[in-house]
């Protein structure tokens, strides 16, 4: 696989103190292709990701993480990425498990792969984050029919014919639900691949609010009956 | 003239008038000054001829006609927000579009 074939995509709202070190790790591993689309951010996002060499775009206003991620793809695509990867600007996912999660996608195995921190146990989930994940597994088995072991990874990759056949249009973070319901409806070939997520005191101040699930699962409702 | 009659000329009159406004000023389209007209024309049925609200609301198994119209007040309602949220949903998906394509342009 040559490394430059793959972009590495980044959402990144107020997170000028860790997405330096996310650029450089990824650099350090030989991924030299990194865009970074600042989401309105009030600090510094933008101008630290274009020190730390990423092509960064701005998004004027905030509009979610969804939407951030979507404008990453775009550019990626226009710069000809054969490969997409999308990741955490706050230093979850790891660059090891970068290999592991592209191969079955430059192999031609999967259309898409999708992290599972669940796959085997040594991402240390803390208690109520792990019973939201699982019920999210639930109701994503409910609406789509499709069955993952942890259905709101953020760390996916993917071919540019997936990334142009996907339909994305969740602004903000009902995407993750979007992605599945996406690769069942252009029936694309998905595999999960064993990731580590890091839990640190940082990631766990910036992650998700257990109460922003239900807007979540309201989102996926309205979304499921309206399109 | 009873009291609620009163309230309800006040209300008829100046619905008529903001919604001929508005046609007048191009804010609304034929399709809803009609549509607005017919309501506001509902309202004044109502509360002036409560025989001719009774014919309908009758055979619908309604006793008092004001039920009907709370009942159907309801639905409408309920019909004019789920509009309103299809209109902020294509909006939002509009200025996420314009935001991208700002962003892209400008890198």
């Amino acid at each position: 696989m040559n490394k430059s074939d793959v972009w590495m995509v980044i959402a990144g709202y107020n997170e000028e103190k860790q997405i330096g070190h996310v650029i450089d790790g990824l650099k350090d591993a030989g991924y030299q292709n990194i865009v970074v689309t600042d989401d309105g951010s009030r600090d510094k996002t933008r101008e630290v990701a274009q020190k730390h060499g990423a092509h960064a775009l701005r998004h004027v206003i905030n509009r979610g993480q969804g939407a951030a991620l979507k404008t990453g793809i775009d550019y990626a695509l226009l710069q000809g990425a054969k490969y997409i990867v999308t990741f955490d600007a706050d230093g979850q996912h790891r660059v090891e498990d970068l290999p592991a999660m592209l191969k079955p996608v430059v192999e031609g195995d999967a259309d898409i792969t999708i992290g599972s921190r669940f796959l085997d146990k040594k991402s240390d989930v803390p208690f109520a984050r792990k019973v939201l994940l699982k019920g999210s597994v639930f109701v994503i088995w409910l609406f789509y029919g499709v069955k993952m072991t942890d259905a709101h990874n953020g760390f996916r990759a993917f071919t540019a014919e997936a990334a142009r056949k996907m339909d994305l249009r969740a602004d903000r973070m009902e995407h993750a639900s979007e992605f599945i319901d996406e690769i069942r409806r252009r029936r694309l070939r998905y595999r999960e691949v064993p990731v580590i997520i890091k839990y640190t005191d940082y990631s766990k101040a910036r992650g998700q609010s257990s109460w922003n699930a239900l807007r979540i699962l309201y989102k996926m409702i309205l979304h499921k009956f309206l399109r | 003239m009873q009291p609620i009659q009163i309230i309800a000329l006040v209300i008829m009159v100046f619905g008529v008038l903001r919604t001929l406004m508005s046609y007048r000023e191009r804010r609304i389209s034929a399709q809803w000054l009609v549509f607005w007209l017919l309501i506001w024309g509902g309202v004044g049925v109502v509360a002036f001829l409560p025989g001719l609200a009774a014919m309908v609301s009758e055979p619908l198994g309604i006793g008092r006609a004001i039920d009907l119209v709370v009942y159907a007040s309801i639905l409408l309602l309920f019909y004019l927000i789920f509009r309103i949220y299809l209109r902020l949903e294509s909006l939002e998906h509009n200025v996420t579009k314009l935001v991208r394509e700002i962003a892209i342009r400008r890198k």
